[in-house]
């Protein structure tokens, strides 16, 4: 191949199959690329030299092991560590991982099927979350497998959710509500200071009208009486 | 991890509730200095008015004041009781009878009179919290439509408020 051609890539899934008409397992990648041919020999165990042929048991484990492989070249994004907040994820129920509803119904054959290949043990624990839609949680006893299982099929820490929901309101509607607090308090000085000038300027006509009372021999202020008494 | 996802909720919660609160004062604000700068025009008319005897003057005066009190709305709700009890013993103040002969005698005053009047209760409710909206939408949610009965309101208001001592005192 030339040095400048790019090179290519087998993407995942790849999956182990077995054929039977040539006695071997064959490891193809998710375009269906052959990548691997694992040869077995069943009725050659009994003769001496020829125990450097695998058994199609041995044949199979080892076609397995390299379908797995891109799992484990996949760079992780993050796995979040549980322990303590929410009760779905402490460190007393391990290897928990929610995957929503909708996303299960659409994808079920290819999670079967990836599962059962990888030899992923995924068990529902009957546990259903209704938050941000509809999730049912998965239980593993392996720690790697729940990790796997997660960044394969977009399995989701509900926290993450939470926090990346808000977050992002946050930064979608916060501008609008911050401008909201900065204009009620730009006009309350306004209006505060407008109408204070207001008053003050009606406070001098008030004295000006009583002098002009008193000049014309009126009374200038009403002496307050209770209600009832007589004057 | 979690302590983000719960500061990121309260920090948007408080959000929303500060920008509701802040919208919700701002209109409040607004509609206060419409009521107020009606109040201030109608005042300067009165005020330039020959006519116009200290009794109004002395109303005028004492509205544009209790317009700016947070405890006005509440002064006012207990004086309205108050004055539902007198009126039933059949008592008329000094100060009503003066502002009535004013209405009757100078009926263009009159109704400049009755509408500053208006507004000013209708101001002073604006800054009375929770008491003020209950006094704009129970007592004053026709104030508009029906200003000459407002300003016996407001010439009871004054009546009895002087009563009050502490407002005496202030």
């Amino acid at each position: 191949m030339p040095p400048d051609e790019p090179k290519r890539r087998f993407p995942p899934p790849w999956k182990a199959y077995h054929r039977t008409d040539s006695d071997s397992f064959v490891v193809v990648d998710g375009n269906g690329v052959p990548l691997a041919i694992v040869p077995y020999r069943d009725d050659m165990q009994g003769v001496p030299f020829a125990h450097n042929r695998l058994t199609s048991d041995e044949a199979r484990r080892i076609a397995k092991g390299i379908a797995r492989l891109p799992d484990f070249m996949m760079q992780r994004a993050s796995f979040n560590p549980r322990g303590g907040g929410d009760r779905r994820w402490r460190r007393s129920r391990p290897y928990h991982v929610a995957l929503q509803d909708s996303y299960i119904r659409a994808h079920w054959d290819y999670i079967n099927a990836a599962c059962r290949l990888n030899s992923i043990p995924f068990d529902p624990t009957g546990e259903r979350i209704d938050r941000d839609g509809h999730w049912i949680v998965y239980e593993f006893a392996v720690q790697l497998d729940a990790i796997l299982f997660w960044d394969r099929f977009e399995g989701r820490w509900l926290r993450i959710i939470v926090l990346v929901v808000f977050g992002l309101a946050l930064i979608w509607r916060g501008p609008e509500y911050f401008k909201a607090i900065a204009t009620y308090q730009n006009e309350k000085r306004r209006i505060n200071g407008d109408l204070s000038r207001k008053r003050d300027k009606l406070r001098l006509g008030v004295e000006q009208k009583r002098a002009r009372l008193v000049q014309n021999g009126k009374p200038a202020r009403r002496v307050p009486r209770r209600i009832g008494q007589k004057p | 991890m979690m302590a983000s996802a719960l500061f990121a909720v309260a920090a948007f919660i408080a959000a929303v509730l500060w920008a509701y609160r802040s919208r919700r004062k701002l209109s409040l604000l607004r509609a206060y200095e419409e009521a107020m700068g009606t109040f201030f025009k109608d005042a300067d008319t009165l005020l330039a008015a020959e006519e116009t005897p200290a009794e109004v003057v002395d109303m005028i005066e004492f509205i544009s004041d209790k317009a700016a009190d947070p405890r006005a709305a509440t002064e006012f709700l207990r004086v309205l009781l108050r004055r539902r009890r007198e009126m039933a013993e059949g008592e008329n103040g000094e100060l009503s009878r003066a502002v009535a002969s004013f209405v009757e005698g100078y009926p263009q005053l009159g109704r400049v009179f009755g509408r500053a009047m208006a507004r000013g209760l209708l101001a002073m409710t604006f800054k009375g919290g929770l008491t003020g909206t209950f006094v704009r939408r129970l007592v004053l949610f026709d104030a508009k439509k029906h200003e000459d009965r407002t300003q016996d309101l407001a010439t009871n208001f004054r009546q009895i408020e002087a009563c009050v001592p502490h407002a005496q005192a202030a």
